[in-house]
């Protein structure tokens, strides 16, 4: 078992396995190997994890798992299964959700706005939100203005 | 507060916002349909109106009434939104003839778009096909058939549709969508144009030999790709998508696949191949309306479009390697596009208009300044080691789609965003001040994936980072630290993921912002808050070194270097004392900054030999700082640096300084470094 980090909420986990036979030699699974995610409170999520670099490596898969409201700060397990050479197999992962994060995820596009009635701020985040805050204003360490 | 205008929207590239006149912005990312919003409504919708595709029937016999049409007449059907934007009109009915009857429409189609308001209903004048005229406007959207009694004479005199005009042109569908694979959308001369193709190949896909249906895996794909090709790594050729199922993620393809079955390919999904050097243009005055044949071809360089410009009375296009600049009198249709210079832009996003009447860009050469004709003047050679493949620390191409730059006019000073590692979005800003040419390096404790200019007081630039927030750069001196609670104190206590202030009162507002060591055990080490528990900070990761009772925190602290270049020592010392002076503005709130020694080329700054304080200047034995503190009125310090070393012994030939700090609430201001004793080497 891997321990993958500890993420906040509105990044991506890195999911990633490498099929391998007992001999743990890589090879090609027989189909599409999957993950699953486990919580405190049983199963959050199952999906398929599509191949990453197949061309310069074997039985490698990865997915961005993104942090959403479904992953609460705790501990969290992935485990992944796939068919290498007829035999079913089965490893395991780990992860930390910590706090301090947002499920939005980063706002990866932004406007200013100015109209005759208002200012605006519009701005699309990783959740693929786009959102609109009027007449904005500044807080720091000297205070707020605006 | 914060309002959302649409949801679901794909993440994979950014949204290019452009305002279309004052009252109206378009959004576009090439994997989506377009959208609009008008600043006044709760939602963004989709941009253009959707055409009805059906055409107008007539029953076999239609009853009594005022209308002989002996000829013929046709009739169509067009969806008008709530902003009074078009559709283009349904296609042409069949002609049908009356003898004193009236007007049936039957099969009249029923919009799908929730922003439709109303219904018109056009036909033509007995015999006469070039020209219709409205004869039923209803804001009835489920009814499919309409009755008039309304005679040519009376509908002449009405509101006109020219179908085809003296010159062949169709005028009344001059109203299409706009295209939803192209990315970036330009203002200029009262039309929007759109530029830039986007390739989807997250994830892979399942094919199977003799099968049209492409499952995907791992997959994001939009209802707006149907219509564009797959390209499957192995696969003989491309494919049209025929269907998309969004929710299953499944494609079915035009044809059957006739390459391998693959539970394991790699793809890309991109437009037609013809589209990808293919610009559209919009209407005049009419935004939204993007008829298919407003559209021009930039010649084959065999490079990728990368963004567009408006600048005077040019459209620039702009690939990775070369600009071409489109001039037109009345129409782009009658215009002419030339390949004007031999350098580029990476995105769209880090093409910057400088105030100095430079545009400047970032390629994968480096910076360049483009004086909009056809000169383009490198400017980076400062930080060009970032650009070489073989440098220790380069620029990440690989996140290139999520680079952004900004220009601060206050500062005169531009601002690229780019990644120097493997992660997805910036983290450092590559700096430019244009008025002295001078570059620097800045490092950003969270992402920094978009930016923007707005006013708020003053002209200001903002910045879109992790955990949905947005950021005003260049604005106090602390990062995240609000204006009240406690930033700054001793550490009482610490543990590998925590640290406490016994006298602090933290403010919730510190949540997100970095607390930095500055004095003590543990020095120089930051890490990010992610929760305050009482006087206790929790920390995203954990201290390298645990901080104890000597330790001093800051909280927001910007950390900040400067180092300068390898000096030769001259040779005689006790005719050439050595010596570091360093100005500064002395500050009231506590502050330090630290000054380093580096020998003979090393990497790894020397270690002070002793312990001691005196007038402000502290070092500790195995330390390697120099510690000075800036509350000293006099805002000087000189430390002399004798190494005895004679003509005919050995000692330290090379020296360079480091300085460095985390800033406190005051301001650092470091007017002056002197070195005595050396020359540059």
């Amino acid at each position: 078992m891997s321990y993958l980090g500890r993420f906040k909420q509105g990044t991506e986990v890195p999911i990633s396995v490498r099929t391998v036979d007992g001999s743990g030699v890589a090879v090609v699974p027989a189909f599409v190997p999957f993950a699953e995610i486990l919580g405190a409170g049983g199963k959050i999520d199952t999906f398929e994890l599509p191949v990453k670099d197949k061309a310069v490596t074997t039985g490698l898969f990865q997915f961005g798992l993104f942090l959403d409201s479904n992953y609460p700060v705790g501990q969290y397990s992935v485990i992944y299964r796939y068919r290498a050479n007829s035999l079913d197999r089965l490893l395991e992962d780990a992860f930390e959700v910590i706090e301090g994060g947002n499920v939005a995820g980063s706002v990866n596009s932004t406007f200013w706005w100015d109209r005759p009635e208002a200012s605006y701020i519009v701005f699309e985040r990783d959740d693929g939100k786009i959102e609109q805050g009027r007449n904005p204003f500044i807080v720091n360490s000297e205070g707020e203005f605006g | 507060m914060t309002a959302t205008l649409r949801s679901g929207h794909s993440n994979e590239y950014p949204l290019d916002i452009t305002p279309a006149g004052q009252n109206l912005l378009l959004m576009a990312n090439g994997l989506d349909s377009m959208l609009r919003w008008n600043g006044l409504g709760s939602l963004a919708d989709t941009a253009g109106v959707i055409a009805p595709t059906t055409a107008i029937t007539f029953p076999n016999n239609q009853p009594p009434g005022l209308i002989t049409a002996t000829q013929g007449l046709t009739a169509l059907v067009r969806f008008v939104d709530t902003e009074g934007n078009f559709s283009d009109p349904s296609p042409a009915s069949a002609l049908v003839t009356l003898t004193d009857q009236k007007m049936v429409y039957e099969n009249v189609e029923v919009p799908t778009e929730s922003k439709v308001e109303k219904r018109q209903i056009f036909r033509t004048l007995d015999g006469a096909a070039a020209v219709a005229f409205l004869d039923i406007e209803t804001t009835d959207l489920t009814s499919t058939r309409f009755e008039s009694d309304k005679t040519d004479d009376v509908l002449s005199s009405g509101i006109q549709l020219v179908l085809v005009d003296a010159v062949g042109d169709t005028p009344a569908f001059k109203f299409g969508v706009p295209p939803n694979h192209k990315a970036v959308v330009v203002s200029h001369r009262g039309r929007m144009f759109l530029a830039v193709e986007r390739e989807y190949d997250r994830g892979s896909v399942v094919v199977t030999n003799g099968s049209t249906s492409v499952r995907g895996i791992g997959t994001s794909w939009t209802s707006a790709m149907k219509g564009r090709e797959i390209y499957v790594v192995g696969a003989p050729r491309s494919y049209l998508i025929d269907q998309m199922d969004v929710s299953s993620q499944t494609i079915v393809l035009n044809e059957t696949y006739g390459g391998v079955s693959d539970s394991f390919a790699s793809y890309t999904v991109r437009s037609t191949g013809s589209e990808r050097r293919t610009i559209y243009w919009s209407e005049p005055g009419l935004p939204e309306s993007w008829p298919a044949e407003n559209a021009f071809t930039v010649q084959e360089t065999g490079d990728e479009i990368t963004g567009a410009f408006s600048r005077g009375n040019f459209l620039y296009i702009v690939e990775r390697n070369f600009i071409h600049r489109l001039t037109f009198n009345f129409s782009p249709a009658d215009g002419e596009i030339f390949l004007v210079a031999y350098r580029g832009c990476i995105n769209n996003r880090c093409t910057i208009l400088g105030a100095d009447e430079k545009i400047y860009m970032l390629d994968e050469q480096g910076v360049h300044a483009y004086d909009g004709g056809r000169t383009t003047a490198p400017i980076s050679q400062q930080i060009q080691d970032l650009f070489r493949p073989e440098s220790e620390t380069r620029i990440n191409w690989e996140a290139s789609r999520w680079f952004h730059g900004i220009h601060y006019p206050a500062e005169e000073t531009i601002r690229w965003f780019v990644a120097l590692s493997g992660g997805r979005f910036p983290r450092h800003a590559l700096c430019y001040q244009y008025r002295i040419q001078r570059w620097w390096i800045e490092e950003y404790p969270r992402t920094m994936a978009s930016s923007t200019t707005g006013r708020i007081g003053l002209p200001r630039n903002f910045v879109g980072t992790s955990n949905g927030e947005i950021v005003a750069i260049s604005v106090g001196t602390l990062d995240g630290a609000g204006p009240v609670g406690t930033i700054r104190g001793e550490v009482s206590a610490a543990t590998i993921f925590s640290v406490s202030d016994t006298l602090a009162a933290f403010d919730s507002s510190v949540v997100g912002a970095m607390v930095s060591i500055v004095k003590g055990l543990g020095k120089g080490q930051e890490r990010e808050i992610i929760s305050i528990s009482g006087t206790t900070l929790n920390l995203a990761y954990p201290w390298d070194i645990l901080p104890d009772t000597t330790s001093v925190y800051q909280i927001g602290s910007p950390h900040w270097k400067y180092r300068t270049g390898w000096f030769q020592w001259l040779v005689e010392e006790r005719q050439n004392p050595r010596s570091i002076t360093t100005l500064w503005e002395p500050i009231e709130t506590d502050g330090i900054f630290n000054i380093k020694i580096f020998t003979d080329r090393s990497k790894v700054a020397d270690k002070m030999g002793l312990t001691d304080s005196i007038d402000g200047i502290s070092t500790v034995e195995g330390d390697t700082d120099i510690e000075i503190d800036m509350t000293k009125n006099i805002g000087y310090t000189r430390q002399e640096l004798g190494s005895s070393r004679e003509r005919n012994t050995d000692g330290d030939r090379f020296v360079s300084f480091g300085l460095e700090g985390f800033a406190p609430k005051a301001k650092v201001r470091i007017h002056q470094l002197e070195v005595d004793g050396a020359f540059n080497a």
